[in-house]
């Protein structure tokens, strides 16, 4: 399913929940595991300094520097690394997002791992500008791949994922999220959810919506559902179909906590939006800042169907 | 003086009167807590106040969690008291100069922060509440911070709360179905 996952790290404490998933989603699905790690340069130019990625210092990039930053990164996850024999640790002092993207690219891989900070949170960033990892943010974007972005402990997803939650806000992105989140419940046999929160703030301006119209909305919505997603689904059978109004991301974050979901699968940013124009969509944000679980951001079709 | 306080059973006074049922015209009003305030106070303030349920849209869905959760000793050990606190941030380089004002709540235990986002509810509805005080960060120096007493309005209370229960919880099980 995973042939080649890479792992995006900067090996500091903020990477743990990261690491966890990444690790174990490689052995279960024998994946060859790519930890890597981007010496951030300090500025936009090339130079000869990086910015330690654990005491944000600058140190100088050389041979011996890097060697210590291998060396740190096989001591932090010696008792995984310990368990693969196609698990490459590499470092490469670049813009990390930019260097991220490269080696995904280079080596054709068919997930991303990474945490949703490389640093400590900002708590002043997150709630005023929701803004996410700028690193994450960036590889979110423009990432080929499916991005696999985990923030908190993950304690139920140990080699699988039981409960899929795939929001959906019918944009094209969305199918290629849907994709993703289909083949990966089919190919687990977990259950998979299709959500869809009806943004109430956009239906209420300036007009006041009656309960009957509310209600046809929410028909209108389960019928599209049914037509651009139930039907691609065969005799798959383990699934439910669930929409709420509301704020996108709240519904979202209530229904994956009331389900206990341990994935939520979403495109990337909403919208018909060309992606290469798209900033991260604002719901993705808000869902990556509290989600309990993983959540996988889909931007494109390429490995969304997880080679099966 | 436009005070309101919270008492421990979460009825807010104001001059020593309760609250009427309609607490919107306090929301300005400078916010004290009572001794013996926990995090159980917030939410049978919120009970008796349904209207300031509406601030948040999270907050319904605590209100449900809060009343699932066990009515004494959710407490967390590792922690001394939940301490509300306000900061300053000038920022400078990378972009535009900014100011941010901002409120977080966050545990202490023997004056080292503890994040919250990792613990549940019901190990916390018990923990004392304090307000702290108003941090200063200049320009990203996060090592000497300015401190100041200050005040937070009853709106930023809850407002603050709240904002940070939206990032609690972990998964606690894995159902599955096949």
């Amino acid at each position: 399913m995973f042939n080649k996952i890479l792992f995006a790290t900067t090996a500091s404490p903020t990477c743990d929940s990261a690491a966890h998933v990444a690790f174990d989603l490689a052995k279960k699905y024998n994946s060859d595991l790519y930890v890597y790690h981007v010496l951030g340069l300090p500025s936009r130019g090339f130079g000869h300094f990086a910015m330690d990625a654990r005491t944000g210092e600058t140190e100088h990039v050389g041979p011996d520097y890097e060697a210590w930053v291998i060396d740190e990164i096989h001591n932090t996850y010696a008792k995984q690394l310990a368990e693969f024999k196609t698990a490459f640790v590499e470092t490469l002092a670049g813009v990390p997002h930019t260097e991220i993207l490269r080696k995904a690219r280079k080596e054709n891989v068919d997930l991303i791992v990474m945490g949703a900070h490389s640093r400590e949170e900002d708590k002043g960033a997150m709630r005023y500008r929701s803004i996410v990892g700028s690193t994450m943010q960036k590889v979110a974007k423009s990432a080929r791949c499916p991005v696999l972005i985990v923030a908190r402990p993950c304690t139920t997803c140990l080699w699988y994922f039981s409960n899929i939650i795939f929001g959906t806000d019918f944009s094209k992105a969305s199918d290629s999220a849907f994709t993703f989140a289909f083949h990966m419940a089919r190919h687990i046999g977990s259950k998979l959810w299709i959500f869809h929160a009806m943004d109430m703030s956009s239906m209420h301006a300036g007009k006041v919506h009656s309960q009957n119209e509310i209600e046809d909305k929410i028909k209108e919505a389960r019928k599209k559902i049914d037509e651009k997603y139930v039907s691609k689904m065969g005799d798959y059978d383990n699934y439910e179909v669930e929409v709420w109004e509301g704020i996108p991301y709240v519904e979202i974050l209530k229904f994956a906590r009331e389900k206990n979901g341990d994935l939520i699968v979403m495109a990337h940013h909403t919208r018909d939006i060309d992606p290469d124009e798209a900033l991260l969509g604002s719901t993705v944000e808000q869902v990556v800042l509290r989600s309990n679980c993983p959540v996988a951001s889909v931007n494109r079709p390429d490995h969304a169907d997880l080679n099966i | 003086m436009n005070i309101v306080t919270l008492q421990p059973d979460g009825s807010v006074f104001e001059s020593h009167r309760h609250l009427s049922e309609d607490p919107l015209e306090f929301l300005g009003y400078k916010v004290e807590i009572a001794k013996g305030v926990t995090l159980r106070a917030f939410f049978e303030m919120i009970k008796k106040y349904p209207l300031l349920a509406r601030l948040n849209p999270f907050l319904p869905t605590y209100l449900k969690h809060y009343g699932l959760c066990a009515e004494k000793d959710c407490l967390y050990p590792n922690m001394n008291y939940l301490e509300l606190d306000k900061t300053v941030e000038m920022i400078g380089f990378p972009g535009e100069p900014r100011l941010e004002i901002y409120i977080t709540l966050h545990g202490v235990k023997e004056n080292k922060k503890i994040d919250l986002k990792d613990i549940g509810l019901d190990s916390l509805l018990d923990m004392p509440l304090i307000l702290g005080k108003l941090k200063h960060v200049v320009m990203g120096d996060k090592v000497d911070i300015f401190e100041f007493d200050t005040v937070f309005t009853f709106f930023e209370f809850i407002d603050g709360i709240v904002w940070e229960l939206s990032f609690l919880g972990t998964l606690t099980g894995c159902p599955l179905r096949r």
